[in-house]
């Protein structure tokens, strides 16, 4: 072996964060609608009697059971830890699966919040090599400090471990949480979004998302527009729609935006970590 | 220096050792018995509860042709399931590692040890239980062309990634 062994490193969120479940449950609610919802939108949509009504609601309560008990087993199963220069997560619910990646394949460390996140003052860590497209190995839910705790780690290890010339060029120089990198203003985030083409598919999800307002009109029927407009004073035209789609990209913005104890954006990670 | 790129023979190369591939356990195919008898299960119920709830037809006969058409598909599985196991092997060399699987089409994986980028061991409930697992080797390639074999002992698979660790970690 070309380096010193270092010590075990353990990290067991079981141990440590019970808001953890949350997360992973939101999560797999996020992605069961993601994957269902052509089937939610048609149950919705279509008319409704008495008996099938209710049996929906079944199913409804049977996932939902499914989902909590694989949270669970997900919460207590996840463990990672650094073992003879390999970084090692166990995690799975139903199906255990246990990841190794030696720690000179790791090119990216990534923290992440969602909304969610930053209620309970947690990241989301997701660490990268070279090898498929998504990321190899991420952690739902991780305190802040454990963290920033592992990224050190692993960029030390880096450090100390030049090992070949491909691992030297992609050690990171770890910055003072004082140096900022890179500062966007709006008007950059303006320019960025237009060279970027987000505008244009901000455009047309605008597009769509008016004409569909248009299509569920008549399935929803006139009594909830006048409801929305005589109890809330909106009305479902172009203009709200679109200052709708405004909000959700400001919101988006600031996403990107956070700021981290350690100073810096998830932009300063990413161009950190490849140094 | 000059560039040289010259063309080689293919079918004068000297022909490749052959290669003696390991089978899968017998418990695998019992596994895989089981699982296939959980999806067709699960077909079937769908089926039942579709004909008893869902007034898809008038008559009675044209659920004959689907729960017929839901004999033959699950037959047809059935068979192929030990088809594919006993085409089923793997090989572990010193440079490399070769699945291979498939009845009507027969795929080779060769995988070399020094593109690997990391290995993940997994165990199913029911694998659990016959003491399985599976090995799935993941490479600096697109995510579709990993190799990955499931149905081997548990601790087979753990002493083959013992292995490719030793092997990646050495081979730089």
């Amino acid at each position: 072996m070309k380096s010193a062994r270092l010590p075990r490193f353990i990290f067991s969120p079981a141990a440590s964060l019970p808001v953890a479940i949350l997360l992973i449950l939101a999560r797999l609610f996020r992605s069961l609608i993601g994957q269902f919802w052509p089937v939610l939108i048609l149950l919705l949509l279509r008319r409704r009697s008495a008996n099938s009504s209710q049996m929906w609601v079944w199913v409804g309560i049977g996932i939902t059971i499914i989902s909590v008990v694989r949270s669970l087993l997900t919460y207590f199963r996840t463990r990672f830890y650094v073992q003879n220069n390999e970084f090692i997560l166990e995690k799975g619910g139903f199906t255990r699966r246990r990841l190794s990646v030696p720690l000179e394949n790791i090119q990216t460390i990534t923290f992440q919040q969602t909304f969610l996140h930053r209620i309970f003052n947690v990241v989301s860590v997701e660490i990268d090599t070279s090898g498929a497209k998504g990321s190899e190995i991420s952690i739902n839910a991780l305190d802040r400090e454990k963290a920033g705790e592992l990224r050190e780690y692993l960029l030390s290890w880096k450090k100390e471990n030049p090992s070949s010339a491909a691992a030297q060029e992609k050690t990171p120089t770890v910055k003072t949480p004082e140096d900022t990198l890179l500062q966007l203003d709006f008007g950059d985030l303006l320019r960025i979004g237009l060279s970027q083409n987000h505008l244009r598919s901000a455009g047309i999800l605008f597009g769509v998302l008016a004409s569909f307002a248009r299509e569920i009109q008549p399935i929803l029927g006139k009594s909830t527009y006048k409801y929305l407009e005589e109890e809330w004073g909106l009305t479902f035209n172009f203009f709200w729609t679109f200052a709708l789609w405004i909000g959700v990209f400001f919101l988006a913005g600031f996403r990107c935006g956070y700021h981290d104890p350690h100073g810096g954006t998830l932009l300063q990670f990413a161009l950190r970590a490849h140094g | 220096m000059l560039f040289e790129n010259q063309q080689i023979a293919t079918a004068a190369l000297p022909s490749v050792e052959t290669v003696q591939f390991q089978t899968l356990p017998p418990q695998a195919l019992k596994l895989r018995t089981i699982g296939w008898c959980i999806t067709q299960g699960f077909i079937f119920l769908v089926l039942i509860g579709v004909m008893l709830f869902g007034e898809v037809f008038k008559q009675k006969w044209p659920w004959i042709i689907v729960f017929g058409i839901w004999g033959l598909q699950a037959i047809y599985f059935f068979w192929m399931a030990r088809r594919r196991f006993y085409r089923e092997g793997y090989a572990v060399r010193e440079k490399d590692i070769i699945h291979t699987k498939g009845y009507w089409l027969r795929t080779q994986l060769t995988v070399p040890y020094n593109r690997v980028q990391h290995v993940e061991i997994e165990q199913g409930p029911l694998a659990r239980a016959f003491g399985l697992g599976g090995i799935s080797v993941y490479t600096a390639g697109d995510s579709g062309g990993d190799l990955s074999i499931s149905g081997i002992e548990y601790a087979e698979a753990e002493r083959i990634k013992q292995f490719i660790a030793q092997k990646v970690g050495n081979d730089e």
